[in-house]
């Protein structure tokens, strides 16, 4: 399976934040998505998700070498900032996302097996989600999207604000949920890219490019994707 | 001095400059028109200042007109009036003026603020504080008497206050603010507390208050200070002013930076915590009932929830409002069984003023609360689902919460239309009976009205950001017109039968048109703003 961007563009009035990009990410791996600040790894999620409307191209799924047009469906985004409904519990949450995907997904575990999955405490599991941390906000989010599947997990700032437990757990779930599914992350953390992920994209002037790491050792590899990034200062 | 006011005052410029071409920018038409390298554009930037100084101009002079013309003047004349001229205008105009005076020279003597061009100014470009208050402190005040001055000589000789007197009061005003400064500097050393900020801020506004209801309410009732009185505390306004300006000008450096930076750290505080207030008081509507609890499925389960959980700002209150429309109608029913001679009274108005309910309703639906509390601790997060971003879950809960909100805006529309045709009839009733009938379902048609009107609104314009900030023009135009039209419907005169039937009409095709609008749109309008 592949995820095909064809042609992508966005621009916000005179400057191309995307510039008619075209890429495929591949099953099965993680994609760490790196570029400075303010360079549109936030806006191409937003295209993708469909939170924004791009200028042109197109987003596809290539399965058996058929492509596809992406389904929302198709799509798991868990964004920087957690956001979770406030006046629902976290069980409650779960059976409701349950209760309306069950047509889609009908094989599900019991609720309290995905809390086990993601380290949430029994104690936590009925308190309403505005009384959860962080950290615990993000873990729901992860957990609706190992329950839906989907095809395409996007993933913005992922570990930025986590404690350094909740982060490695994160980490590790993360590892898990590779198997059949494209994840892409976006960090501006170098070490998290290197450290997590199995390809390393840069979004540098509005481009994406994928960095060889053929015949190169940990520091080269990183030494490279740094002198990637400053080529954008002089761009 | 001067030099650190015309540094100050050319920060001033370029704020206030790219402030206003800022929100040129935000107008939808404007937006594209004016390019994204405006703010380097030395023709639109001397546009920009000069707009300002126009701005700057009118602030000076436009709301010292207002102020002396429509809050000293008119009531002056008005009360003189009332009283026959036994009380005269000019010594209602110096009561009045003297209160005021006092009360803004403590809450309003520009020495100390918290703007952010202070900041600016102060603590990101570095500007010796004292420097800069004193000299805005002094641009503030010949402000304050160029902007007085032709009034007083206009109003206050229309109200006959003596020439001599409506020269020397700009004087007056002008050291009532350096009193005003002086004192807050007085209550900081002395005391450590700061204008602007908790208790201080309290005390000022309560004095303010005092001031305001001893500057009409006496009037009112036929007491006024002498003019003598008021006369003498005017003009002893000016020496104590000019004796106020030494502690203000000795005042330390250091003193004035530390106030500057307190305030600042004060307002920066307010201005962040707008933004989380708004998120954290939506929250604090939600109950922390642990027997709340619901046994349906899907969007029904999240329904039922979330009214639960919401009944403070839904149930509870619609019973509330339901309760107290009751008591009012009860009072009513017991003036009408008890003194017969209101009944014609009484019936005329339900005969006549049936378009007073348009306002009445909009004043009691719980429309506007629903959508925001379905946006800042609902939609926000499951907008951000893909599954609740199809057309069929966003339709469905619409669903839901019209019929939902439909069923908390009708309980005091019913007990309103009840009550409304029990007191025509026991006011001396109607020939028609269809008046009854209209009495009773016109309340319930315009509160339907306003259950899908304001869901409408949201669904097809979804005016929060991301951040749970409102920035929806159309809705916030909208919600503006919504009110102006139901002010306006108290003006309309027609027949209660006539009116009624003519509402009940318009409310169900609005409600079809609504309907319609939003299934046809909704499914792409309702999202996240970024």
């Amino acid at each position: 399976m592949k995820f095909v961007i064809s042609h992508l563009s966005k621009h916000f009035e005179k400057k191309e934040v995307l510039r008619d990009i075209d890429f495929a990410f591949e099953d099965g791996k993680i994609y760490g998505l790196l570029g400075r600040n303010g360079a549109g790894k936030t806006t191409l999620f937003n295209c993708i998700n469909g939170d924004l409307k791009s200028d042109g191209g197109t987003f596809s799924l290539e399965e058996n070498g058929q492509l596809r047009p992406m389904k929302s469906d198709d799509i798991g985004y868990v964004l920087s900032t957690p956001t979770v409904p406030e006046f629902l519990t976290g069980r409650e949450f779960l059976k409701f996302f349950i209760d309306i995907n069950r047509e889609r997904i009908p094989q599900t575990a019991e609720p309290d097996a995905y809390f086990d999955y993601v380290s949430i405490a029994p104690d936590d599991r009925d308190k309403l989600l505005k009384d959860y941390s962080h950290g615990m906000k993000n873990k729901m989010q992860m957990i609706v999207n190992i329950i839906s599947e989907p095809n395409l997990l996007l993933l913005d700032e992922p570990l930025t604000s986590l404690d350094v437990v909740v982060a490695e757990e994160m980490k590790a779930l993360l590892r898990t949920q590779k198997q059949g599914k494209i994840v892409i992350l976006s960090t501006h953390i170098l070490d998290l890219a290197l450290d997590l992920c199995d390809e390393i994209v840069l979004l540098n002037h509005g481009i994406l490019e994928p960095v060889d790491k053929s015949n190169l050792d940990s520091q080269g590899f990183r030494e490279k994707i740094i002198e990637a990034l400053r080529e954008e200062d002089h761009g | 001095m001067v030099k650190t006011f015309r540094q100050a005052f050319r920060v001033k410029c370029a704020y206030r400059a790219n402030s206003f071409l800022y929100a040129l920018k935000q107008i939808p038409i404007l937006k594209k028109a004016i390019p994204q390298e405006a703010y380097s554009v030395p023709v639109l930037k001397v546009l920009a200042v000069i707009a300002f100084a126009i701005w700057e101009i009118g602030l000076t002079f436009a709301p010292k007109a207002f102020y002396l013309g429509g809050i000293v003047l008119a009531p002056s004349i008005s009360i003189a009036d009332r009283y026959e001229l036994r009380i005269p205008a000019q010594q209602v105009f110096l009561h009045i003026l003297v209160l005021l005076t006092a009360a803004g020279g403590i809450i309003n003597n520009k020495l100390l603020n918290s703007t952010k061009l202070a900041h600016y100014t102060v603590s990101l470009l570095r500007m010796d504080a004292k420097r800069y208050t004193l000299s805005d402190f002094v641009y503030q005040q010949i402000r304050f008497f160029a902007g007085f001055l032709p009034f007083t000589l206009l109003f206050g000789r229309l109200a006959k206050v003596p020439l001599w007197l409506c020269l020397l009061l700009p004087f007056s005003v002008v050291g009532s603010k350096l009193i005003g400064g002086a004192f807050d500097l007085f209550c900081e050393k002395r005391f450590g507390i700061v204008p602007e900020e908790g208790k201080m801020s309290f005390a000022s506004t309560l004095f303010a208050l005092l001031m305001l209801c001893s500057a009409f309410i006496p009037p009112l009732l036929g007491f006024v200070i002498p003019q003598a009185v008021s006369t003498v505390v005017l003009l002893a306004m000016i020496p104590l002013g000019i004796l106020c300006i030494r502690p203000v000008w000795a005042f330390s450096s250091l003193g004035y930076k530390t106030l500057t930076n307190r305030l600042q750290v004060s307002a920066m505080n307010q201005m962040n915590n707008a933004k989380a207030n708004a998120k954290k008081n939506a929250e604090k509507n939600i109950s922390a009932d642990p027997n709340v609890t619901s046994s349906k499925s899907g969007f029904e389960f999240l329904n039922e929830l979330f009214v639960k959980r919401h009944s403070r700002i839904l149930w509870s209150t619609t019973e509330k409002i339901a309760l107290i429309v009751g008591c009012i109608i009860l009072g009513i029913l017991i003036v009408v069984l008890r003194f017969p001679d209101t009944r014609p009274g009484i019936n005329a108005f339900l005969m006549t003023k049936l378009p007073l309910l348009w306002f009445i309703l909009y004043a009691l639906n719980r429309g506007m609360s629903f959508t925001q509390a379905c946006y800042m601790n609902c939609d926000h997060a499951l907008l951000t689902y893909p599954f609740c971003k199809k057309p069929g879950s966003i339709l469905r809960l619409f669903r839901i919460r019209l019929r939902e909100i439909s069923k908390i805006n009708a309980v005091p529309a019913a007990i309103l239309g009840c009550g409304a045709a029990l007191l025509l009839a026991l006011s001396g009733g109607t020939d028609n009976p269809l008046n009854y009938a209209v009495l009773i379902v016109a309340p319930l048609a315009v509160s339907m009205f306003f259950s899908i009107h304001y869901l409408m609104l949201y669904y097809l314009f979804q005016p929060y950001t991301v951040g749970s900030e409102m920035r929806g023009g159309p809705y916030t135009l909208i919600s503006g017109g919504t009110y102006f039209v139901c002010y306006m419907m108290m003006q309309v005169k027609l027949p209660t039968l006539m009116f009624g039937l003519m509402c009940i009409l318009f409310c169900v095709c609005y409600c079809l048109i609504a309907y319609a609008l939003v299934y046809k749109f909704a499914p792409k309008t309702f999202k996240l703003r970024s």
